[in-house]
């Protein structure tokens, strides 16, 4: 017969355990109390810390003279962190978390020791969201110590956590973190029971978390705000929006997700408004040049000359003279061979990568010309559209695909065809909503508050209330006190 | 500040309603309501209006076109007006009067007729590009991509459209004011003298003509208890209908300054006024950078009678499937639109010279008698309270 909880006698909770856990990292370290009675600790090999299940466990058990009962003996632990056991299948459960569990001869109860070490690489500036000026530690792949970047940042009794053990297999830990009264209460109760609902066997990365959390099943647009940096995390929790931290993954998920929030930069804060402004219209205008720029192009060549001035028309004109490609077809070959580079130089290794980048943009580029298969000017604009679609790199993926519906639209139907896609994408995104947020917020619908940290930028003293979209019941972020 | 999220709605709530319930997917703000006034309503005067304005009232034109917005505007405020009276949305109005098929009955003529009001303009809109967004004329298949969007958008709730009309805003604002910067030093505003040459009859006579581009009101009426009033309601949109009318009055008089007796051959009006502007012959024609923007705004306010007419035929026929009757509207569209196109001169003097009545009893005389919806309902109430 299968037990279900632990009983008095070590052997048999030892052979249950082993029963359930019969991998082979999981051991099992026995003691003895000084009285000779029989103590085991199970454990799983690599993710429990060995010295410290000595330390806090063996040594002052093993030179423990008092009264052996559970409760005296849990007191006897030097471990901080420790709770009673339950069934067998939490033990298990606990066990494969990290922690050891402790049991006792001659008692039916057992201790869970939090004794868990992970490997973990150093607090590191992320790649992906580099500053100049502002803090620059990054979420790593460990929960805690991303909880306590968070915690540090947020010394309130009302940052609140919440787990939710998410994957049949992987058991993999997402830790919901929100800030009471400031987070809607709705959109916590709504992604805590969205989080509860997801049945999959394993949790690799945040990512497959924001499909569950989505709004839009299918959608071309992102649905969920991401981050690497504790200190952003911090400040959108602040404006309202619910943290999400994933066992493993260094991303970390903010919902309700807007729009504007991949135009707002860490260090916008820490600079001059005006400064701020500047290099937010510079990145609406480097976003609205990459997915134009090439469709114009194409669109002039096929419809419209006289968009292009004469002196350009002519330049032009006479290098696409005896091009055997159509200004589309060139252009969505270009593109496409942008496309594969920028995907070949992320996955090969370093050195390999750059000179790939040699390869492709100097040697591609210039025998492409040479030869006669594409202009110059199509490769400019090109090269232009890639380097301004990098100056909003949250989205990179929508945009990079908008333009080549955008170069689609242009080679079938020209600028209208331009002009109705950007008109349809608009009237997507005015139907689109994150959990109740309008992503285009604050322009459509447009709230006059929030356009103060839009595209224009105050001074932080101009920013007193929360996002309209995201906040809670508290309303405020500060009071002008008088001197 | 309202929170206009309020209008925006929440995640998760029902697509559409039947039966003039309300719901937020259709409701929109004061500020929603006066952008559409003063943006959509200009935006798709400016294409073929002036030039047929100046056919028949020649350098009066602008005597015809007041005359027109004065009459609109009457028919305007008591719209507005019985928006601060009831929030009841004009299906329930008729439905309390008359009886829910009443209702039903006068919802589907209404959609009819908004479906009616969308073909001058659509067509209008497939020659404009046509003609100014390709150096050589294409064929009409170009222009069918504009049914798969109105198709898209008319199957929304009426939100979007409040959406819409905030976006429409900056761009609007980025587009008509450079347009008539490059064009006003062109205009000679001595060709519009003397007021009254034409004579009373040409004046009238204009303004009979251009009352299908000029019955804005009658989709007011749909957003009738749909939007969320707010404090100097009236005030507010009343500015917000003069801004549009004084923009679209603006436009004519410069229009007719720079092209004064060859203006009634000068169709296309906004694509050609700033076409003198000195700077263009070294930039190219970024004039037509503006215009493509303008042409957004043009694209959703075209879209706006057709999403209208989808929404009230489902209330008519009390069904929740915006998509059905966006398809349904849109394919009828698309059909008029490919039987009209070679005809388009013979289709705009039927509508404007023998079918004008309909816009007259839809357009003007309908929002004029509305309120009385409300006005006898509170002399009953004030009865049974003495």
């Amino acid at each position: 017969m299968i037990m279900q909880r632990p009983d008095r006698h070590l052997q048999n909770n030892i052979a249950a355990i082993k029963a359930l856990l019969p991998a082979e990292d999981v051991l099992v370290f026995s003691f003895a109390l000084p009285s000779g009675r029989a103590c085991a600790a199970v454990f799983t090999d690599g993710v429990t810390n060995k010295e410290l299940l000595g330390e806090q466990v063996a040594k002052p058990l093993g030179t423990y003279e008092g009264e052996e009962t559970f409760e005296e003996l849990a007191k006897a632990v030097a471990a901080p962190e420790n709770k009673e056991g339950g069934d067998f299948a939490s033990l298990a459960e606990e066990i494969l978390d990290g922690n050891a569990v402790l049991f006792i001869d001659g008692l039916d109860r057992t201790l869970v020791i939090g004794v868990k070490t992970v490997p973990a690489r150093a607090v590191t500036e992320p790649p992906t969201d580099i500053a100049i000026k502002g803090p620059r530690a990054g979420f790593v792949e460990d929960l805690k110590t991303n909880m306590s970047l968070l915690r540090t940042r947020l010394k309130t009794p009302e940052l609140l956590f919440i787990t939710v053990k998410i994957g049949r297999r992987s058991r993999t830990k997402v830790v919901l973190c929100y800030l009471k009264n400031i987070a809607r209460e709705e959109v916590v109760h709504n992604i805590r029971s969205r989080l509860e609902r997801i049945d999959i066997d394993g949790v690799p990365d945040s990512s497959y978390v924001a499909l569950f959390l989505a709004d839009r099943r299918h959608s071309l647009f992102k649905q969920t705000g991401t981050t690497e940096k504790p200190d952003i995390l911090a400040a959108r929790m602040l404006e309202g929006r619910v943290g999400i931290l994933v066992d493993g993954s260094p991303i970390a998920l903010t919902l309700p997700y807007l729009l504007i929030e991949d135009f707002q930069a860490s260090e916008d804060y820490f600079i001059s408004p005006f400064r701020a402004s500047f290099t937010r219209f510079i990145r609406l205008f480097s976003l609205i040049l990459s997915i134009y720029l090439p469709a114009f192009y194409v669109s002039a060549q096929l419809f419209k000359l006289q968009l292009l001035p004469l002196g350009l028309l002519l330049t032009i004109a006479s290098s696409i003279q005896g091009l055997p490609l159509s200004p589309s077809l060139e252009m969505f070959l270009t593109v496409l061979l942008l496309e594969v580079l920028t995907e070949a130089s992320v996955r090969m290794p370093k050195y390999v990568g750059m000179a790939l980048s040699v390869v492709g943009a100097l040697v591609l580029g210039d025998t492409a010309v040479n030869a006669g298969i594409l202009s110059t000017p199509a490769i400019l604009i090109i090269a232009l559209s890639g380097i301004c679609l990098y100056t909003v790199p949250n989205l990179i993926e929508t945009t990079s695909l908008i333009r080549l519906l955008m170069l689609l639209a242009a080679g079938s139907v020209g600028t209208y065809g331009i002009v109705l896609l950007t008109a349809f994408l608009l009237y997507y995104l005015f139907a689109s909503e994150s959990y109740g947020a309008p992503l285009l917020a604050p322009f459509s619908p447009m709230i006059e508050n929030d356009l103060k940290d839009s595209f224009l930028k105050f001074n932080l003293r101009a920013l007193r209330d929360r996002p309209v979209p995201l906040r809670g019941k508290n309303k405020r972020r500060f009071r002008e006190h008088e001197e | 500040m309202k929170n206009d999220l309020a209008a925006g709605g929440a995640a998760g709530q029902p697509q559409n309603s039947s039966s003039g319930e309300k719901n937020d997917k259709h409701t929109i703000t004061t500020r929603q309501l006066c952008f559409m006034l003063a943006f959509f309503l200009p935006a798709n005067k400016l294409i073929l209006l002036p030039a047929v304005l100046t056919q028949y009232a020649e350098n009066d034109l602008l005597l015809s076109a007041l005359a027109v917005f004065a009459a609109q505007g009457v028919a305007v405020f008591a719209l507005l007006w019985l928006m601060t009276r009831t929030d009841k949305t004009l299906f329930e109005l008729i439905a309390a009067k008359f009886g829910a098929w009443a209702a039903r009955i006068f919802y589907f003529l209404f959609s009819l007729y908004l479906l009616f009001s969308a073909v001058l303009p659509v067509t209008e809109h497939r020659l404009y590009i046509q003609n100014t967004m390709y150096d050589t004329l294409p064929t009409i298949l170009i222009f069918l991509p504009f049914f798969f969007f109105s198709g898209y958008a008319a199957a929304k709730g009426l939100q979007c459209a409040g959406r819409a009309a905030d976006v429409s805003a900056p761009l609007f604002l980025f587009s008509v004011p450079v347009l008539i910067f490059m064009s006003v030093a062109s205009a000679d505003f001595t060709q519009l003298l003397p007021v009254g040459a034409a004579g009373t009859g040409r004046i009238f006579s204009g303004a009979a003509h251009i009352l299908s581009w000029c019955s804005d009101a009658a989709w007011l009426a749909v957003f009738l208890g749909n939007v969320r009033t707010e404090r100097r309601f009236l005030l507010k949109t009343g500015v917000s209908y003069a801004c549009g009318a004084a923009c679209v009055l603006f436009f004519l008089a410069i229009f007719y300054g720079i092209f004064s007796a060859v203006a009634l051959n000068e169709s296309f009006a906004v694509i050609k006024i700033a076409r003198y502007y000195n700077a263009l012959k070294t930039l190219g024609r970024i004039d037509l950078l503006f215009i493509y923007v303008l042409s957004l705004v043009q694209l959703f306010a075209l879209t706006l009678p057709v999403q209208l007419s989808a929404h009230t035929m489902g209330m008519a026929f009390n069904a929740d499937m915006p998509p059905l009757f966006s398809a349904i509207v849109n394919g009828v569209l698309l059909l008029v639109v490919l039987f009209t196109s070679k005809s388009f001169p013979s289709l705009e003097q039927t509508i404007n010279g023998y079918l004008f009545p309909v816009f007259l009893l839809f357009g003007y005389a309908l929002p004029v008698l509305c309120p009385l919806l409300a006005i006898r309902k509170n002399r009953r109430k004030g009865a049974k309270k003495a």
